[in-house]
């Protein structure tokens, strides 16, 4: 033996082979290895699980105090439900995060930050009352409200400049608020902004966006790791919200302030009045929508990319607002009679405005979907049970969808393909086909109801072939003739069975199974399947 | 519902990647000189050659000849001699390349049989002098042939995975980020000092705490790519791992 020292891994005490001494010690490495990988909420490779809300059965236990009564809405930063205080009788909302979302560590600083966000009190910020942790799971109970996301309202059509500036204050009015207590919400986007039924704004999930990252999985990866496809382009399943983010929170996410707050409302008042997100190259809203041309300016200096160009307040955006929105299409009067006109122009505009504003608001809520809920959902069904049934009636009538499938556009109506699946929470779902509703069906309530529109149980094949088309592609097994017409190509199945035929539309993923020339079952996958 | 002959596409699900894994294609080329098949081949002795060497060598043969035997053997390989052999074990790369190999020098091909067949041009490099001292340097001894063939199978797998992970990072300008987290690729989740490696890198605790989870994800994943590498099936992926990683454990 030669005087060669063997090094010894300084992790785990044992001696290093030669040959990898310089990477890694063999043993930490395979231990490291068989060790089951933690999960970051956010993680999206195909080996890992993306986060399901637990039903609400299983919630129940966990809140003695607390009646869940649905699941309202999902996100990669957990899930909200809404649920009744059985002492105080009272309407709140339940959220909890991801479970294993963070160690004790994690634990400490949720305390904290959850203190600071209760400190929140204003009728503009959705407030909590109560946080902790129950069985390892983290949880708020908020301010229950009832209304529509601003998501869900530009989902349904773009809302009109006035509607604009009469939301825009009051978010301004919650962000200046929270910025005077130190506190930046980090994630404004429509999802968070939730008007209710008098119109008011209210924003919600504030500070969540810091407290989720201090748990190890925040938005700002794109500075500092390789590019993970994986995780980049996921999408809902991504902490924060890109197209939201300030650049700053990307480049120096240490340097990031309250500006990044107005950035994010910059992107949203841009998408409220044009109806789309800003881009690469940003096109004065003006030049898109015919507006008046002084809130290109309010727009675009918000979405500086600088922080030190933007409105240093949330106060000094919205003053620029009211400005515009009072002062409308006023022309230049004289100088001594601008003081009594823009009085009494301001007081004209102003209840023009809100009269303008309750109108439309009325007139949207009572023309937009409701929310989707599990409420009569059985009569609902019973409702739309009938041949001939709409797409637009069945999303009238449940709400409005989760997603849709197949194409990962959001729910916009007049734009769903051909032949879709519209999903509601609780594994409703809708097949749709040709504008028609072909298949309703409800999982787990008295055992799966399915109606079938346009195509049923015992439709003919000339039906299928009307509704689906010849089919294109060969799936398996050899083609046969479907008894004496030429009704397109169908294949047996390589079991042989005898009678049983199919039919599929491989791209679509649609199966029609026959018996003697009638459609004995229906399939047509749920996304992700 | 139904089931789809092999080769057909089945319209439930996107086709797996894994005939992209190098040992795979060579497999599945086997019948057609396709200059992918080839390349994927080069590249496995490129990265596996160590094992072979040592092997050689571990049979008691000189360094010249194990060195000539070494070449011979990859040259053979990449004609496709030995791609037509029927194994049972083919269907890992390590286990082949085993067997390919205690054949081949059971045929007593000697250094100067070696020396007149010359081959077409191989490029499969490899340094003597570096094996020699890092055989130096072990202290297998006590194993069988085998089994310390495959321990330092493992280690050369492990260097590559490793390898391909720093190339990662240097090839998406992430020197500073690589250097900074490596000594915390394998350490406890406990005992990882955050606060350090934000400051170090100049960017926020839960920004660091990110990027130690990326790291080590991905390390994990790149580890299990270059497994499937050697393999040639999904299913071998699972078993192929759980005994490298008992090599890397007790060895």
């Amino acid at each position: 033996m030669s005087g060669i020292i063997t090094p010894k891994c300084p992790q785990c005490g044992a001696e290093m082979p030669g040959g990898s001494t310089d990477r890694v010690c063999p043993r930490c490495a395979a231990a490291f290895l068989k060790a089951a990988p933690t999960e970051m909420p956010g993680d999206a490779t195909g080996s890992s699980r993306p986060f399901t809300p637990p039903p609400v059965a299983e919630l129940e236990p966990l809140f003695p105090q607390l009646e869940i009564l649905e699941l309202i809405g999902q996100g990669g930063m957990g899930a909200v439900y809404k649920a009744r205080q059985k002492e105080l009788d009272r309407i709140v909302a339940l959220k909890i995060l991801p479970p294993g979302i963070g160690d004790a560590a994690f634990a400490e600083r949720f305390a904290r930050e959850a203190k600071a966000l209760a400190r929140l009190n204003h009728p503009g910020i959705v407030t909590i009352y109560e946080f902790g942790r129950s069985n390892g799971l983290f949880f708020f109970l908020m301010e229950f409200v009832d209304g529509v996301t601003l998501r869900q309202v530009l989902d349904g059509g773009r809302i009109s400049p006035r509607e604009a500036l009469a939301i825009v204050p009051g978010i301004c009015d919650a962000l200046q608020y929270a910025h005077d207590q130190g506190i930046v919400h980090r994630d404004i986007k429509p999802e968070n902004i939730l008007l209710d039924r008098r119109g008011r704004t209210k924003v919600a999930d504030f500070g969540l966006a810091r407290l989720v990252e201090s748990g190890g999985a925040g938005s700002d990866f794109e500075a500092i790791a390789p590019a993970d496809s994986s995780t980049v382009t996921h999408s809902g399943k991504v902490l924060g919200t890109p197209q939201y983010m300030a650049p700053e929170q990307f480049e120096h996410p240490a340097t990031v302030d309250h500006r990044a707050d107005i950035y994010a409302l910059g992107v949203v008042f841009y998408q409220m009045l044009t109806g789309e997100l800003p881009g690469q190259r940003i096109e004065p809203p003006s030049k898109k929508v015919r507006i008046d041309v002084r809130l290109d300016e309010v727009v675009l200096r918000a979405l500086e990319k600088n922080p030190d160009r933007r409105y240093a307040q949330a106060s000094a955006l919205r003053t620029q607002v009211e400005t515009i929105a009072q002062t409308g299409e006023s022309r230049i009067r004289k100088p001594g009679m601008e003081q009594k006109m823009k009085r009494r122009t301001l007081l004209a505009t102003l209840i023009t405005g809100v009269l303008c504003l309750v109108i439309g608001l009325a007139v949207w809520i009572a023309t937009r979907p409701p929310r989707f809920s599990m409420e009569n959902i059985d009569s609902k069904i019973a409702q739309l049970s009938k041949p001939g049934t709409t797409a637009d009636r069945a999303i009238r009538v449940l709400g409005v969808p989760l997603r849709y499938a197949w194409e990962n556009k959001s729910f916009r109506k007049d734009a769903l393909p051909q032949n879709y699946v519209m999903l509601y929470p609780h594994n409703v779902s809708v097949s749709v086909s040709g504008g028609y509703v072909f298949e309703l069906r409800c999982e787990g309530r008295g055992g799966g109801f399915t109606y079938r529109g346009k195509l049923h149980l015992g439709s003919s094949l000339d039906d299928v072939l009307e509704v689906l088309g010849q089919p294109t592609d060969t799936v398996v097994g050899k083609p046969i003739d479907f008894s004496a017409r030429s009704a397109g190509v169908l294949f047996r199945d390589v079991d042989g069975e005898k009678g049983r035929c199919y039919y599929a539309r491989p791209e679509q993923n649609i199966r029609c199974f026959f018996d003697n020339d009638k459609v004995t079952a229906l399939f047509v996958p749920l996304e992700g399947q | 519902m139904h089931r789809s002959q092999t080769g057909d596409s089945d319209a439930v699900g996107p086709r797996p990647l894994f005939l992209t894994t190098r040992w795979s294609i060579v497999l599945n080329a086997r019948n057609k000189a396709s200059p992918g098949s080839r390349e994927a081949l080069e590249s496995l002795c490129q990265t596996y050659w160590y094992p072979i060497y040592a092997f050689v060598r571990g049979a008691g043969r000189s360094p010249p000849d194990a060195q000539d035997l070494t070449q011979e053997f990859f040259v053979r390989l990449l004609t496709r001699d030995f791609l037509r052999l029927v194994t049972p074990e083919k269907g890992r790369f390590r286990t082949f390349l085993r067997t390919a190999l205690k054949r081949f020098l059971a045929n007593e091909w000697d250094r100067a049989r070696a020396q007149k067949r010359g081959g077409g041009a191989i490029h499969v490099s490899f340094d003597t002098d570096l094996a020699e001292e890092r055989l130096g340097r072990e202290q297998a001894g006590m194993l069988a042939p085998d089994r310390t063939y495959d321990l330092r199978w493992a280690l050369t797998l492990l260097d590559e995975a490793m390898i391909r992970l720093e190339n990662e990072y240097n090839s998406a300008g992430k020197t500073d980020l690589w250097r900074q987290l490596k000594p915390y690729l394998t350490a406890e989740r406990g005992s990882i000092a955050y606060p350090e490696i934000a400051l170090a890198l100049g960017i926020a605790e839960g920004a660091a705490r990110v990027a130690v989870h990326r790291f080590r994800k991905r390390f994990r994943e790149v580890f299990r790519q270059t497994i499937a590498d050697t393999v040639s099936t999904p299913e071998e992926v699972e078993s192929e791992l759980r005994l490298v990683l008992e090599i890397l454990s007790d060895g």
